[in-house]
């Protein structure tokens, strides 16, 4: 996933606190006028597939600078259910970054998702759906929808599927990814741990020869028990991380919705 | 000639010029309040250190001795502040060494804005200065630019406005001593729960005519879960590229070797919090 | 056959009192001048087969296009003015590949056939007076083949933007007695062969001219090739396949 935007001044060096939005550095008695259309609301959100399942989870803080918006705002989300509910989905999406946006491009692609099933007589695959949300992003090339988003559900053959996206469309189907405020404190844990990167097997060999483990499929309790690990961790250490981890388990027998809740401070 | 060294100042400003940006300093975006009561003076601060949104030290100290019955709450850059205390803790104790006298507040307050205006605000300290002396209860703010204010509930840091709203609804004159512990406590809560610069533990020391307590960790409202997995890697995990052994008798050459006969002789200068 | 049907003749988008629309049921007579198409779906692949009129001997035959291609998928075979199966074409071609640009997947055959027929009626003028693109109905039916997760599929679509699917359909000038062939020969297990026979020797029945291989065209759409146009050889070795009577 290219990240297009990190070395964007406002949105890099995060929190893009309030105050420091305001027009600054300008002669005196000259009054700039600007138009600020984002914000970050930080919090994270993680997905990790598995055999035949797929989880997304995300923190449900929301948060402005040093506030707290609130306490309890979903960043993963049910598409293409019957009612408001989500009920009857199998298409799971979490958007985490600028929340208007995230909200916006989450109702977009379940409408288009519903259209789809009326107009084809068919449910949208979750490779349908992950092309569809990229040339939505992609629509927006010159002002993007300002979230990462990850697409998760059971692909054709029944096997866990996994989209991630950078802002403006550009996607890859993975194993797992994590993304928002503390993408970079997660996705190293996530290497190790889901990937077993830089794990190598005892005596297998000596210096270079030494042989690396070889990923497996974890089972789902496994990667429950990752998920859960990686944001009480992420909690600890990112100041726009906590208050609850809401977590989507996408099997064949449909969506099932989990919530913990997490340190507040 | 003692003081600030300059000698890199045209260096880094050209590097900035050109693009690298300023090292990011520690800072303790912060909640810290004080609060007199009827026969001393409490002050309280949160224990979280911060490094732009990343939390740097879970449980650092943000109350600073300045002299026995003189402490100081301390927001702001966390290197400021630290030095900035320390420096007007020795200045206070040859001050009072040299007049024989106890030290008072209104002197440490006196010396602390004075070094701070003379530095115009570059120094990021933001202080609640509170002690008891033989004039009797003080307790002010200093800010980083010099200014200073006498209250008798005072909040500081990034975590000020959730706190003073607590002391605004509750405060009262003339408080006990426990009423006044609970309501300070309360206020640093409000800035750990509603201020993400703040968080972990309340930390609180009271003055009193007869001695200064300090209550590390009073609080702890933020204790973290057991992880759900164990994460202990089989020995050999970590493939060793190559490797070098020094003997005792190579190294002996350059250093003195001394005989360590059990865990006995192993001085612990200080403890290390390490999470499970 | 045409009595006087007055004013309601006129108007394009005009209920006559009878509750019809006249100049809709006109561009269904309009298929019937037109020359005979051949559909046939079968349980390996859809057959497609049009008879072209070579009206003159001076005429290039390969000119005469009345089979083409939507996408790699789907097929399309028509009959009636061919001038207004471009503009259709062109619309199901557009949203074919719209789709797998959307969606990373190739569009459905019944969604091809709706999308086509979404083009039908709108003819005439707008309720609020808006521009249209056409002054009146297509002129022209046809036979969409394609092949998707559902299998192979047959549709007919016609001018009035009504669409069915069939196992085997005939349509044009000598599409009632084609049909009446089609409803006696169809059955489930035919393969493809067997349709190419099939649709050669139901159209050698109906065609006025003499049946050979350069005014007959066939073309199949199958899970391994997708949609393709018979080839002059190929053309020959069924037409060589034909019993002789």
């Amino acid at each position: 996933m290219a990240s297009l935007f990190s070395s964007n001044p406002t949105l890099a060096s995060n929190p893009s606190y309030l105050f420091s939005q305001a027009p600054h550095n300008l002669a005196a008695g000259n009054k700039e006028h600007g138009f600020y259309p984002y914000t970050d609301n930080g919090g994270s959100t993680l997905g990790i597939t598995g055999n035949d399942f797929a989880i997304i989870a995300g923190d449900t803080r929301s948060t402005s600078g040093y506030s707290i918006n609130t306490r309890y705002s979903p960043k993963v989300f049910r598409i293409g259910g019957d009612d408001e509910t989500g009920e009857g989905a199998h298409i799971i999406l979490s958007v985490v970054g600028y929340a208007a946006d995230g909200t916006a491009l989450k109702e977009r692609l379940n409408a288009i998702v519903k259209m789809y099933k009326y107009q084809h007589g068919k449910k949208m695959t979750v490779k349908a759906c992950a092309q569809r949300l990229a040339t939505i992003l992609y629509g927006k090339r010159f002002f993007p929808y300002y979230v990462t988003a990850i697409l998760g559900g059971l692909d054709e053959d029944g096997k866990g599927a996994l989209y991630s996206y950078d802002p403006v469309g550009s996607y890859e189907r993975e194993q797992c990814r994590a993304a928002g405020a503390a993408a970079s404190l997660i996705m190293p844990f996530l290497d190790n741990q889901v990937n077993f990167k830089n794990q190598y097997l005892p005596g297998t060999g000596v210096g270079h020869d030494l042989q690396a483990r070889q990923t497996e499929p974890l089972p789902l309790h496994e990667v429950e028990q990752l998920v859960r690990d990686a944001f009480t961790s992420a909690t600890e250490r990112h100041i726009e991380v906590g208050d609850g981890l809401q977590m989507f388990v996408v099997t064949k027998g449909g969506i099932e919705e989990k919530y913990f809740p997490l340190k507040r401070d | 000639m003692p003081g600030f060294d300059f000698s890199n100042y045209n260096r880094n400003a050209a590097l900035h010029a050109q693009g690298v940006p300023l090292p990011k300093a520690t800072s303790t975006g912060t909640t810290i309040v004080g609060c007199i009561f009827d026969g001393g003076v409490v002050i309280a601060a949160d224990t979280r250190a911060t490094s732009g949104p990343i939390v740097a030290d879970k449980n650092c100290e943000k109350l600073h001795y300045i002299a026995p019955q003189i402490w100081c709450a301390g927001a702001g850059t966390a290197a400021d502040t630290e030095f900035t205390t320390a420096i007007i803790s020795s200045n206070l104790e040859l001050h009072a060494l040299s007049t024989g006298r106890k030290p008072r507040v209104v002197t440490c307050m006196t010396m602390l804005k004075q070094h701070l205006f003379r530095y115009q605000g570059h120094i990021g300290a933001y202080l609640v200065v509170a002690g008891v002396d033989p004039t009797g209860v003080g307790l002010y703010t200093v800010h980083a630019h010099g200014s200073t204010d006498k209250l008798p509930y005072v909040t500081m840091g990034s975590g000020s406005l959730a706190a003073m709203a607590v002391f605004e609804t509750q405060w009262k004159q003339k408080m006990t001593r426990e009423d006044a512990v609970k309501l300070a406590s309360d206020a640093i809560q409000a800035g750990i729960f509603n201020d993400l610069g703040s968080g972990s533990n309340v930390d609180v020391c009271v003055i009193t005519e007869e001695k200064a307590t300090l209550m590390r960790n009073y609080i702890t409202p933020n204790q973290r879960e057991v992880k759900q997995r164990g994460y202990k890697f089989k020995r050999g995990t970590t493939a060793v590229l190559n490797e070098k052994i020094i003997t005792r008798e190579e190294i002996s050459k350059y250093v003195t070797l001394h005989e360590l006969s059990s865990d006995d002789d192993v001085v612990v200068v200080e403890k290390m919090d390490i999470d499970a | 056959m045409f009595i006087a049907r007055s004013e309601y003749d006129r108007g394009i988008n005009t209920f006559s009192p009878e509750g019809r629309l006249f100049q809709v049921e006109y561009s269904l007579e309009a298929i019937k001048l037109g020359s005979t198409a051949i559909g046939i779906a079968t349980s390996h692949g859809v057959l497609l087969g049009v008879e072209k009129r070579v009206t003159s001997t001076l005429l290039e035959t390969s000119s005469v296009e009345k089979i083409v291609e939507i996408d790699s998928h789907i097929g399309c075979a028509m009959s009636g003015l061919q001038a207004d199966a471009r503009s259709m074409i062109e619309h199901a071609r557009v949203e074919s590949q719209n789709h797998s640009f959307h969606y990373n997947e190739r569009l459905g055959v019944e969604s091809c056939t709706q999308a086509i027929c979404d083009l039908a009626l709108r003819f005439g003028e707008g309720a609020d007076g808006e521009e249209s693109v056409m002054s009146r109905p297509f002129g022209v039916a046809l036979l969409i083949a394609g092949i998707d997760e559902e299998g192979p599929q047959l549709y007919h679509a016609e001018p009035s933007g009504t669409f069915y699917r069939y196992d085997a359909k005939a349509i044009g000038s000598g599409s009632e007695g084609a049909q009446a062939e089609l409803q006696n020969e169809f059955h489930k297990s035919l393969t493809l062969e067997e349709a190419e026979t099939l649709v050669l020797k139901t159209l050698k029945q109906v065609m006025e001219e003499k049946l050979d291989s350069k005014n007959v065209q066939l073309a199949s759409v199958t899970r391994e090739k997708g949609f393709r146009i018979y080839s002059d050889e190929e053309m020959a070795v069924v037409v060589e396949r034909l019993p002789t009577n």
